[in-house]
């Protein structure tokens, strides 16, 4: 089970979502919002296919990923798991992710960032859902318990 | 290999991604405050924490690191290798210096201290189709 006290971070936090290739070449992409799966023993990633491209051969390869999402807080937390599968999003989270980004775009504006150029990033939706089996959660806020595991 | 299109996506505006990973193949990733400009074909990584990171770099010194423009966005991926740490000197003292700025502004000061300055060789860099 994924700890309830990670909902609200993976909810609203952004990600990176990491692989490695077979022969050991490390490989991420970003994520645009993600939703826990009612069973809550899996977390489905939303990224961009065009990002993506080298993330989603290694997950086909071997399957290993790890998921580090945190909050403008630095409350952050690192997920490991494996491949489930890769999909189309739905509506529902296709708004999910819309309302996060719109957030995030104006957070980063309120920061002096360019709005049109974070918009680049963030202003264009995710098209691909990538399912994550959590395997282990660690604590990654930074500071004394970062790198603690904690029990699922 | 690291040209001056890239230098403003390494000025620690923007927090960077970098991935590692174990002699088992098990992949880690975070979120690290700056990649330095060391020169054309190394930057160099603040070693802050005995992390996950350190021990994957110890077993495995490939690693990927994604660093990106703040004014534009312009997002570049890094193909990098470890080769060294270096503990004092120019390079040391300046990333201490911006390191402690960065935690001052976050209320982190007592979090964040560097260990090291970890120069590593660019295999290869490409722009990200945004």
């Amino acid at each position: 089970m994924i700890p309830d006290i990670t909902f609200e971070v993976i909810k609203k936090g952004f990600g990176h979502l990491g692989t490695a290739s077979n022969d050991k070449m490390p490989a991420h992409t970003d994520t645009l919002g993600a939703v826990v799966n009612d069973r809550k023993d899996s977390i489905t990633f939303f990224v961009r296919k065009t990002l993506s491209e080298k993330v989603l051969s290694n997950l086909q390869d071997n399957g290993k990923a790890t998921v580090f999402i945190g909050v403008v807080s630095h409350e952050a937390y690192q997920f490991k798991g494996q491949f489930i599968e890769a999909r189309n999003l739905t509506s529902e989270e296709l708004e999910m992710s819309e309302k996060n980004r719109t957030n995030f775009i104006e957070v980063m504006s309120e920061m002096g960032l360019p709005k049109p150029a974070i918009e680049r990033l963030f202003g264009v939706e995710p098209d691909t859902g990538i399912t994550i089996k959590v395997n282990e959660v660690f604590v990654q806020t930074p500071g004394p318990e970062a790198g603690k595991r904690i029990d699922t | 290999m690291i040209e001056e299109q890239h230098l403003p996506a390494m000025q620690g505006m923007f927090p960077s991604t970098f991935s590692t990973c174990s002699k088992n193949g098990e992949p880690n990733t975070t979120v690290i405050s700056q990649v330095w400009y060391v020169d054309e074909e190394h930057v160099a990584l603040s070693f802050q924490f005995f992390s996950k990171t350190r021990k994957n770099i110890a077993e495995n010194p490939f690693g990927y690191v994604t660093i990106t423009n703040p004014m534009t966005m312009d997002m570049y991926g890094l193909d990098i290798e470890f080769v060294r740490s270096e503990t004092d000197g120019d390079l040391f003292d300046d990333m201490d210096m911006k390191l402690q700025a960065i935690a001052s502004m976050s209320g982190m000061e007592d979090v964040f201290e560097l260990k090291a300055a970890d120069i590593y060789k660019v295999h290869k860099v490409s722009e990200l189709p945004l």
